[in-house]
């Protein structure tokens, strides 16, 4: 265990340090203005409304009378972003740095220093996924409460779960991917495709709501709607279950990836 | 212990060799030099003792176990000292150490007396970015002993330090061995290897040339000759003599008698004269 608490210590001075801090702190300044931006949207467009629904509209149309109790809930934009972001953004915050993480160490040459040591390749994995899941939350409870969209305290451990799956499938795939590229002018292009893939579902929630099913940012956003609140709570189980199988395939790819590219003889 | 035996590298798989048939052994308590210029095959030879690149042919052993058998809990037995600086940069100094120590688990030594002993400890809070190239030198040969390996590999520990400090890295080196570690050390710098090696070899395009102690090198590849220097009418004038025959013992003993002499030097090979002889080339080039 001393030798992963090291590792530990060792990816969380690295996160501290390496510029990514400042990097983080803009984004989730940016995004949370976004959300309170698109809320003042939102007021604005429910005070130009008529009297909206004040009583209950009738409609009548030959024999028939139609009363008009409610009209179809549809999520405000703030709360849409909301979701959106913590999807698109939180959960891949891992995807990205540990990729990042990996190149600098290929450069400095620090990790072929590392191979040569007892450290080994499953707590240098275990420290990096610990480390970026517990960062991915923390992000997202931060963003939440930046953009005053704190879930009521009966979701909290529902959005901190989800979170901390996502974050750890995409740091897992985020690790995947950067074994295969030696730095980020390699890795640049599969990460863009592989993040506009895992987007396409939001883009198309509209005309075709099943294609959620087909990525993993879907799937999530498929939860958070339903803890949230925006959206009908049945895909919360299988959403938790998409991403857990989504995870058991990518640790052992993952593993097997970083074996054969990095951590083998002969690798970097 | 490493033992190499018949070692065979080819890295395109098209029959040009890297290192052939290279076999030697080293054992605990000596430093064994291998010797020769960039490119010759000993990184290579370094690199597939540790893992770094796969054995294809031939046997490679470190303390009994077949380097394609090696576990990371072996690492705990290794220390390793790149030519390259490989540090974590945004570490500092004590904490790259730090960081190693915490992978072993074996005793280690404390990371500030370390650096303390290669002058390095008020440097020990910066950020290893801001080292210089022999700073980061001393610290990489640093963090290669922290886990008091049986078996340490070397690679130019004496590149970028200044003479002073290369003398403290020699003695850490050479408590090392007192200590029982068998030493692989390569280098280019003669001086630095007829210094500390016990055994040499001399390595070009693959192949091993000569191995021996540097003494026994030199003997065998010098001549028996002698330069001197005297006053000749009150001017300085020298001769060299061979003491093969028997003229020259009789020449020297007559320049002696006269109390002209100043000087005798003996005119014994260097391991750079021994490479040149082997090869036709240079050790540094």
């Amino acid at each position: 265990m001393k030798a992963f608490f090291t590792l530990l210590a060792l990816e969380t001075r690295v996160l501290a340090r390496g510029g990514f801090p400042v990097v983080i702190l803009v984004v989730l300044a940016a995004s949370a203005l976004s959300v309170h931006a698109l809320r003042a949207v939102d007021a604005a467009a429910d005070a130009a409304s008529p009297a909206g629904l004040a009583g209950p509209e009738r409609l009548e149309a030959g024999p028939w009378t139609f009363t008009v109790i409610r009209a179809a809930a549809r999520p405000a934009l703030h709360e849409r972003m909301v979701t959106t972001l913590l999807v698109y953004e939180v959960l891949i915050l891992g995807f990205l740095f540990v990729a990042v993480g990996l190149f600098q160490q290929f450069e400095e040459g620090s990790l072929r220093a590392y191979r040569l040591s007892p450290g080994g390749q499953a707590r240098w994995m275990g420290a990096k996924l610990l480390v970026w899941t517990v960062a991915g939350v923390a992000y997202g409870l931060a963003f939440l409460a930046a953009s005053f969209e704190l879930p009521a305290w009966r979701a909290l451990p529902g959005v901190v779960a989800l979170s901390a799956l996502g974050s750890l499938l995409m740091t897992t795939l985020g690790l995947l991917l950067a074994s295969f590229s030696r730095n980020l002018s390699q890795w640049f292009p599969p990460a863009v495709g592989l993040l506009a893939l895992n987007m396409a579902p939001a883009a198309l929630a509209e005309s075709w709501p099943e294609a959620r099913w087909f990525a993993p940012g879907g799937a999530a956003l498929a939860g958070f709607e339903a803890l949230l609140g925006q959206g009908d709570a049945k895909p919360l189980g299988a959403a938790f279950a998409w991403l857990g199988a989504a995870l058991a395939l990518a640790l052992p790819l993952s593993w097997l990836a970083l074996r054969a590219r990095v951590f083998k003889e002969g690798g970097r | 212990m490493i033992l190499v035996e018949r070692l065979r590298h080819d890295y395109e798989g098209k029959g040009n060799y890297a290192v052939y048939d290279v076999s030697f052994s080293v054992a605990p308590g000596t430093i064994f030099g291998f010797l020769g210029p960039s490119g010759a095959g000993k990184s290579t030879v370094q690199n597939i003792l540790t893992g770094l690149l796969p054995l294809q042919e031939g046997r490679a052993e470190l303390a009994g176990t077949r380097v394609s058998d090696l576990r990371s809990a072996f690492f705990n037995k290794v220390g390793y000292s790149f030519e390259l600086p490989n540090l974590y940069n945004t570490l500092t100094g004590y904490e790259n150490l730090a960081f190693f120590a915490g992978l072993f688990s074996v005793p280690t030594e404390d990371p500030m007396k370390l650096l303390a002993r290669v002058g390095l400890a008020a440097a020990a809070g910066k950020r290893v970015a801001q080292y210089s190239k022999g700073m980061k030198q001393r610290l990489l040969f640093l963090r290669s002993i922290i886990n008091r390996p049986e078996i340490l590999f070397l690679d130019e520990p004496e590149s970028g330090l200044d003479p002073a400090t290369a003398l403290v890295v020699k003695d850490l080196i050479r408590e090392q061995r007192d200590r029982g570690a068998a030493i692989l050390l390569t280098t280019h710098n003669m001086y630095a290897a007829d210094e500390l090696c016990d055994r040499v070899a001399f390595i070009d395009r693959g192949r091993i040339l000569a191995e021996g102690s540097p003494r026994e090198l030199k003997l065998g590849y010098g001549e028996k000759l002698v330069r001197v220097e005297y006053r000749e009418r009150g001017e300085p004038a020298s001769e060299r003599l061979d003491l093969a025959g028997e003229p020259g013992r009789e020449r020297l003993a007559a320049i002696a008698r006269s109390g002209a002499l100043e000087t005798v030097h003996s005119t014994e090979a260097t391991l750079e004269s021994i490479f040149i002889e082997l090869t036709g080339r240079r050790l540094a080039e």
